[in-house]
Formats: structure tokens, sequence, C-alpha cells
């Protein structure tokens, strides 16, 4: 197990905001964690990433107990990236140095420009270098800070409702480029999300309710997930009545004169099964 | 690189233009205030040197309770014990003083011997110089010959008596271009310093006994002091009162500048909490943080500093121009890097406890959603 909480506790005088949380995440894993206001979502997140330290119980990476840890400023840098849901960049730095902010001290300033140039074209904005926060839409910005997560290579991506501040589908473009981070580096993602459509994009969901995991969900594939997303599309419900009425369909032979033909049966099978795949 | 030149220091000043500019302004007030005065402070220590170092001599007698060179009187059976003592080689009295001259005051007047040494730096440009046994006769600077018209042939009136003015002559300096030379016996009859002088210069036949005949000088005469050149400006009251002064305004420049700084920094970094704590979560240790904070405020100083001198350095020699004063405030490397150095403290104490609170700052607060 790459990352393990053991009763995990963080106490804020009164309240218990992370109730003895034991928790086990894989290597290179992607895990969501949903739940309501307040259950604890954004503490366990600190704790796991070493901004703060739990009441009691322990956090291991690789087996190592992060309260063994002797410079936690250095361990953040190295291991852990953050993404946060607001003002995650600062407002008078260009994209380029708020990438290359966490390399400060750390790498040459050549070597840290070039790493931040190279990060920024793998999130797709190359041509946004020398853009101000301001002068960035709201998905570029957060793409600016999931490149800054990155730059030092981290084992750990913490991210705290990323896409708290954009619209769905802007949202999926942010989940989907971490997604397709992770499965290329190798890096492990925790996502904190109120929204259910970016918390299926992970491969498992866990979900908090007043300081402790209520549930935990595994997320089919995605391409089951897709399947299902045509199944319950418009032209999914035309093909379950059989009331195909797009000529374009006629056009690819999924029907002829009114009814399916072959092929179109076998579409229809197969999204019929994805929906048994679902209730299992 | 833009960005290269420009780090972040700079970036982060400039982008509160309004406020970073106010605070620069203050310090620039505060700095130019202090170079101002240690210009007209070394300047006029300057000129008393030049006056009393040029012309050789080794140190220089004048009265012990005089508040100011122009006060001092030394007589002359002073100057003849001192001409019979052992081991002085010769012994020159100088008079300085002011004089009303044609509609205006307070014109540098110095009374010499055609036979002075120091008389030989005076550069005649027009006419001659003082010769032995000259009377009536008085040789003028070149500044006070271009402001007042005054030309070689024309009379002039000193204290209501007639001179001629015989020679134009033409140091460089503005304190003895700006003022008259007259015959020393004229000057003591004129002002009522009969057998009196201002001071005596003394050269001693070995350079080695110099100390040794100062303080047998100082003790034969109680009354009067032995002084090297260097040490004049320094026991003239009005200079003294003129680098205290400025020794307290630089010291309410720093505490006011600082106060400044520190206010502008801590407000600064006040609203700068959520990106401190990126910076922490991210991994900035707290004294990167302390020293981000440091450059800022050492940086706005800087800028403020700069500015103050160069206004100063402007400003000063055009108002002592527009004023006519017959001075010379030179701003000196000395000066520019006292100057800066209080800069650079005010920015060091006003950015510390600033600078401090911001690394004290907790990496949580990236996460706080204000
Ligand atoms: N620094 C703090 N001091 C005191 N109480 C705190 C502090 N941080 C969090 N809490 C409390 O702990 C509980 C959990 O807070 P947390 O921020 O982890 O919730 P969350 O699940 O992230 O909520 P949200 O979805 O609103 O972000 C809340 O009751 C909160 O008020
Ligand atoms: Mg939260």
């Amino acid at each position: 197990m790459f990352l393990q909480t053991e009763n995990l506790t963080k106490q804020f005088g009164e309240v218990q905001a992370v109730k003895s949380i034991s928790l086990g995440i894989e290597g290179g894993e992607f895990v969501s964690i949903m739940g309501p206001s307040g259950s604890g979502k954004t503490t366990l997140l600190t704790l796991i990433g070493a901004l703060d330290t739990p009441t009691s119980g322990e956090v291991f990476i690789d087996g190592e107990p992060l309260s063994g840890i002797k410079d936690v400023d250095a361990f953040r840098s190295r291991k852990v990236g953050f993404v946060f849901q607001f003002h995650n960049l600062i407002g008078y730095l260009t994209a380029l140095e708020n990438v290359e902010i966490p390399m400060h001290g750390l790498v040459s300033g050549a070597e840290r420009r070039a790493r931040a140039i190279d990060l920024l074209k793998v999130v797709g904005l190359g041509e946004r270098l020398h853009h101000t926060p301001s002068q960035l839409s709201g998905g570029e910005r957060q793409r600016v800070a999931v490149a800054r997560a990155l730059v030092n290579d981290p084992v750990l991506v913490l991210a705290d409702e990323p896409t708290g501040e954009l619209d769905s589908t802007t949202s999926m473009e942010v989940i989907q480029l971490m997604k397709k981070i992770s499965k290329e580096k190798g890096t492990t993602f925790i996502v904190v999300t109120h929204d259910p459509e970016v918390a299926k994009k992970a491969e498992r969901i866990i979900f908090l309710k007043d300081g402790t995991i209520s549930r935990q969900e595994a997320v089919k594939s995605e391409s089951v997930e897709d399947i299902l997303a045509l199944r319950n599309s418009a032209f999914g419900a035309q093909l379950i009545n059989r009331k195909v009425t797009d000529p374009y369909m006629e056009n690819l032979g999924v029907f002829k004169k009114g009814t399916l033909t072959k092929e179109g049966e076998a579409l229809l099978s197969i999204l019929e099964k994805a929906e048994s795949v679902e209730r299992d | 690189m833009k960005e290269r030149v420009f780090g972040m220091t700079l970036k982060s000043v400039f982008r509160r233009k309004m406020r970073s500019g106010l605070t620069v302004l203050g310090i620039a007030i505060g700095i130019m205030l202090v170079t101002a005065l240690l210009m007209v402070s070394t300047g006029l220590e300057a000129q008393f040197k030049r006056v009393i170092e040029e012309g050789g001599g080794d140190f220089v007698v004048m009265e012990k309770n005089a508040p100011d060179l122009m006060l001092s009187r030394v007589d002359s059976t002073t100057q003849q014990a001192l001409e019979q003592m052992e081991g002085i080689s010769w012994v020159s009295g100088m008079i300085f003083t002011t004089a009303q001259i044609g509609d205006r005051s307070y014109i540098m007047t110095f009374g010499m011997e055609a036979t002075e040494r120091n008389l030989q730096r005076f550069k005649i440009t027009q006419g001659r110089t003082l010769n032995q046994g000259d009377t009536g006769k008085v040789i003028i600077g070149r500044m006070i010959s271009v402001q007042e018209g005054y030309q070689v042939g024309d009379a002039l009136k000193i204290k209501g008596n007639s001179f001629d003015v015989v020679g134009i002559y033409e140091t460089g300096a503005s304190f003895e271009d700006g003022g008259v030379i007259i015959p020393l016996s004229e000057v003591q009859t004129l002002f009522d310093m009969k057998n009196q002088v201002s001071l005596l210069r003394v050269k001693v036949e070995d350079s080695n006994n110099v100390d040794v005949i100062r303080d047998e000088v100082e003790s034969k005469f109680s009354r009067f002091m032995a002084l090297k050149s260097t040490e004049v400006a320094s026991k003239q009251e009005d200079l003294q009162l003129i680098t205290s002064i400025s020794a307290l305004i630089s010291l309410i420049a720093i505490v006011v500048g600082s106060i400044i700084v520190m206010n502008t920094m801590i407000m600064s970094i006040m609203e700068r909490t959520r990106e401190i704590g990126i910076l922490r979560a991210v991994g900035w240790k707290k004294r990167k943080i302390l020293s981000m904070v440091l450059k800022e405020s050492l940086a706005i100083s800087i800028i403020g500093g700069i500015i103050g001198i160069v206004i100063a350095a402007g400003l000063v020699n055009a108002l002592a121009e527009a004023a006519q004063l017959p001075v010379d405030l030179p701003v000196t490397a000395d000066l520019v890097v006292s100057a800066f150095v209080i800069a650079v403290i005010l920015g060091v104490l006003g950015g510390f406890y600033p600078a401090w609170r911001a690394s004290r700052m907790s990496p949580m607060e990236a996460l706080s959603h204000e």
C-alpha cells in the first residue's frame, strides 16, 4: 500500500473534523473524496499532505510515518503537489513563473524554465506561457495549477475541489487531464469534489460523513461509463424504443425503412447489457 | 528576458503602484532631507578645511572660547611670542570676516598680508594681485565680479571706505570666489581689530615635532587652542549645530521611514496571506518567505533612497545658485554611501517585523475559502 492512514484524527477545539480514519490507497490510484460540507474532506487532505499535523493517528507514505519527517517543507515540495479551488495562482506572476515557484531553490533557473514550459505544454498551455492569471480562463488557470502541482515530479497530488469554480465542460477537461497524467506518470491523485460527474472519473469514490468514511465505491471502467452515457442520450432512447428518426443513422446502417438493421440490433443489445452491468 | 531582470520582488512591488509609490515617495523625501543636510554640513566643512589647510602650515592657533572662526581673536603679541619659539619656522595671521559691499551684506572678506603663502593659490584672471604696501586696494572673486558687475578699476565702498579693484581672482571654490581680499592691516583698521587676527597659521621646522610643539603652545597660551587643520571644522559651533541637526534628522528619517515601510509591508502581507500560504504549501521554507518580504521592503527603500539622493543633488545646488549663495555643496561618494546606507537600514528595520510575521503564516491559509 502506497499511502495509509491509521486511526487518523484531527480535533479543532470541540469539533472532531476527522475521526479515526484508516484508509489505504495504492500507488498510481486515482481516488475522489465526496461528502457534505464540513464532513472533513479538506482536513483529511491537509493531514495527508503534511500541511497540518493530526491530533492522533498517523499517515504513512511508502511505509514511512509523516511524523518522522524532519523537514516537512522539503517533503511537500518534493513529494506532494497541491491544487486548490480558488486563487491557486499568484496574480502578479505569469503562468510560467507560477509553475516555476515550487522549484525555487531546488533547480537552476534555466532548468526551472525548461521544465515549466514542458509541463505547460503537457496541459495544453504552450501558447499561454506569459499570460497572467487574469488573462486566463478559469479552466486554463486550473490547468496551470495542475502543471505547478506536477513540476517537482511528486508521488502524490492532492486536489481540493479543483473544478469547484468551473462549468461542467471545463470541469471534465480538467479532470480528464489529471487522469491522463496519473496514467502516464503513475502519480497518485486524491481529488476532493462536490460534483458527482467529476467524482465518477476516479477509480474509487470515498464518501465522508461527520469525519468518518461512510462508504466507498469502485467506479466502473470509463468505457462502460461512456456506453451508459450513450444509452442515456436522446439517441439511446430512440434506439431502445426502436424509433430511430435521424437520417444520418440510416446512412450509418443502424436502421432501414423504419426498422433496425442487424447492426442496429447488435448496438441495442450492447446498450441493454451495459445497463445490467450497472446494476451489480 | 523581462521575467529574469525584474524578479518576483520588483513585480510584487510594482503591482501595487499607488501604495508602493507613496511609500517610495515618503522614503525619498526623508532621504532627500538627509542628503541635503549632509551636503550642507560636509560642503561647509570642506570649505573651512580648504581655507585653512592650503598654503602650508602645520597647525592653526585660534581663540579657545570663540564659537566661530570669525569671532576668534588672536593678538600680535602672541604672534610675536610664537615666532620666537624654538622649532617654529613661520607664523602667519589671517582675518576672516564679512562686510557690506555696495548693496550686499555678508560678503566674505579675507584679510591677508601680500606675502601670505595662501594668496598664491588665488589665480588672478584679470589685473594683478595685492602687492606689499598697497593701500585702498582690493582684489575680488570671480563670482562677485560677475554677480555685481564689478570690473578692474572700479571703486568699491567697503564699510564706508573706498577701495580700488586691482584684480579679479578665481579658485573654483564659491566660498572664496564669492568674497574679496583686502590687505591685512586695512582690515584691522576697518574692523577695529588693531593688532588682532582671526587665526594664526604655524609652520614647524621639523614635521616630526608638530604634536610636541602644539602641546607646548597650548600649555603656554592657555587662552588659545592649537588645532590641526583637520580639527578646525569640528570646533566650529555653527558647523557642529548643522552636523547635529542633520544627525537628528537622519535619525528621524530612519524612524519615520521604517514605520512607513513597516506599515506598507504589514498591509501587503496581510493582503497576501493566501499567496504566502500557497508558497508555504508548495514547500517554500519560512526563511525563504522572510527573505522574500525583506527583499521587497529593501527594494522599496532603495528605490526611494536613490530618488531622494538624486533629487537632493539637483535641488540643493539649484537652490544655492538661485539664492546666489557663495557655497559649493558637492555630492561626494561618501555622502551618497551614507544616504544609501540609511535607506538600507530603514528598509531592513521596517521590513523585519512584517517579514517575520509573514514567515510565521500557516500553509493552511492556502486552503481557506475566504
Ligand atoms: N482551522 C479550523 N479550526 C476550527 N475548526 C475547523 C478548522 N478547519 C476545519 N474546521 C472544522 O472541521 C470540520 C471539517 O472541516 P473541513 O474544512 O475539513 O470540511 P470540508 O469537508 O472540507 O467542507 P467543505 O465541503 O465545506 O469544504 C468543520 O466543522 C470545520 O468547521
Ligand atoms: Mg473543504
